[in-house]
């Protein structure tokens, strides 16, 4: 209920207020956003897992995001930035595909 | 947080050198689950009322005081990642029409100054006319001049300055049907790829050369004029004609003899190419004789580094390479 609530105030917050993303920011808003699939299909797995824990999610899902985009940054800084985020979209695919798969087998059973 | 005990792994196991690769496939769920049910269990036990120590996580200050409770964080989370993918779906959006607009307005920039060129073109062919008319009118004027006028005639039609017509050929080739005409060009390779149907610019070069062959005095390319000094050349997925983009179907008009060319080009060896680019790809080639064709005169005529050699020409001194 809470989390239909947080998703749709959330879309509505988006599509309203269409912030601008600075320039800058471009680049890693794609890498951001998979960091934060990340999170969500975490927390799913947990959730399904019976574990769901409100801090950890939420402190995950800001740690990943601000992680991953430093990480490119960083990359970015040093003339490695494609190899890094490769690298953070190879990790974090990985984690998306099994967690996915591990909500499969709970929900199918299968 | 805390420590990870299962870190330490036993140090004698074979695949530990793979264990980054191990970790990275068995632990996919945050470990801070984990802990924080265990924490959870830990907290039960101690207080199996649950009123002490509630279980339920948020942000509380050090006193324990709850500033945000389990749900207002949850909330507050959810908004977080909505936000954030409503953001990136907004803007990815925007950004492939931005592409989309920029593409188009190339476009349509390049179609413009085309279109210039062309205009462009016409007027020097027209003020080249008035030029060669008033340069005659003025020569026609001694015996000396009506023969230097009829000289720079003859040289206006060879070297493809002057518009010409007369009898001759037209030779039409087209890409294979059904061939995708935005791959790059490139030299074929087999006959199973997408874009080995396609004309490409050796083709049409032997085209050229085989209608010079077989006795064409003047020959334009849809609409250009081949010189001396003319190129046919690729670039990306457009054949180019002196510089000039051109699109198939490729329409070669050349003067000559229409009955003696016609069987001369068919006995070359660029009709020979042109039959086996039919049977091995598709790519179709069609040559009709025609009783009055007419090719434009050139447009870009200039030397750049040849100069007439004075007159008389002076004897070979021997100094040159030989």
């Amino acid at each position: 209920m809470i989390a239909a609530l947080g998703l749709v105030v959330g879309i509505v917050l988006g599509l309203l207020l269409e912030p601008t993303v600075p320039v800058w920011m471009a680049p890693y808003l794609p890498i951001a956003v998979v960091a934060a699939l990340d999170a969500v299909f975490g927390g799913l797995r947990a959730l399904l897992d019976g574990i769901f824990d409100d801090k950890v999610f939420v402190v995950s899902f800001v740690a990943n995001v601000l992680v991953a985009a430093l990480i490119v940054l960083i990359g970015d800084q040093l003339g490695v930035g494609a190899q890094l985020s490769t690298a953070v979209v190879v990790v974090l695919g990985i984690r998306i595909f099994a967690n996915a798969a591990a909500i499969r087998r709970h929900l199918f059973k299968a | 947080m805390h420590p990870t005990t299962d870190d330490s792994s036993d140090p004698g196991r074979v695949d530990s050198s793979l264990s980054l690769l191990t970790r990275l496939t068995a632990e996919t769920l945050d470990p801070g689950y984990a802990h924080a049910a265990a924490r959870r269990a830990r907290a039960q036990v101690a207080c199996p009322d649950g009123s002490a120590q509630p279980h339920a996580s948020g942000l509380r200050t050090r006193s324990g005081r709850a500033v945000l409770g389990p749900r207002g964080l949850r909330l507050l989370g959810l908004i977080g990642v909505s936000v954030l993918l409503t953001v990136a779906a907004v803007h990815e959006r925007d950004r492939a029409a931005a592409v989309a607009a920029e593409h188009r307005g190339l476009v349509t920039e390049v179609e413009k100054r085309l279109a210039g060129v062309d205009r462009l073109a016409a007027q020097v062919g027209v003020v080249r006319t008035q030029v060669s008319a008033q340069r005659s009118a003025l020569l026609l004027s001694s015996s000396a001049g009506a023969k230097l006028s009829a000289r720079l005639a003859t040289l206006d039609a060879v070297t493809g300055v002057a518009p010409l017509h007369g009898p001759g050929l037209v030779l039409t080739i087209t890409d294979a049907p059904g061939v995708d005409a935005t791959a790059p060009l490139g030299p074929r390779t087999s006959t199973g790829a997408s874009s080995s149907g396609r004309v490409i610019d050796q083709d049409l070069q032997i085209a050229a050369n085989g209608l010079w062959q077989a006795g064409a005095e003047a020959i334009a390319v849809n609409g250009v004029r081949l010189t001396a000094l003319s190129s046919i050349r690729s670039a990306g997925g457009a054949i180019l004609v002196d510089y000039r983009p051109i699109s198939p179907p490729y329409r070669f008009v050349a003067i000559a003899d229409p009955g003696l060319a016609l069987a001369a080009y068919q006995n070359s060896t660029a009709a020979g190419y042109f039959a086996l680019l039919a049977a091995s790809y598709g790519i179709g080639s069609r040559l009709i004789t025609s009783r009055q064709v007419s090719v434009p005169g050139t447009v870009d005529l200039t030397l750049r580094y040849a100069s007439p050699a004075p007159t008389p020409s002076p004897a070979p001194t021997g100094a040159g390479v030989r």
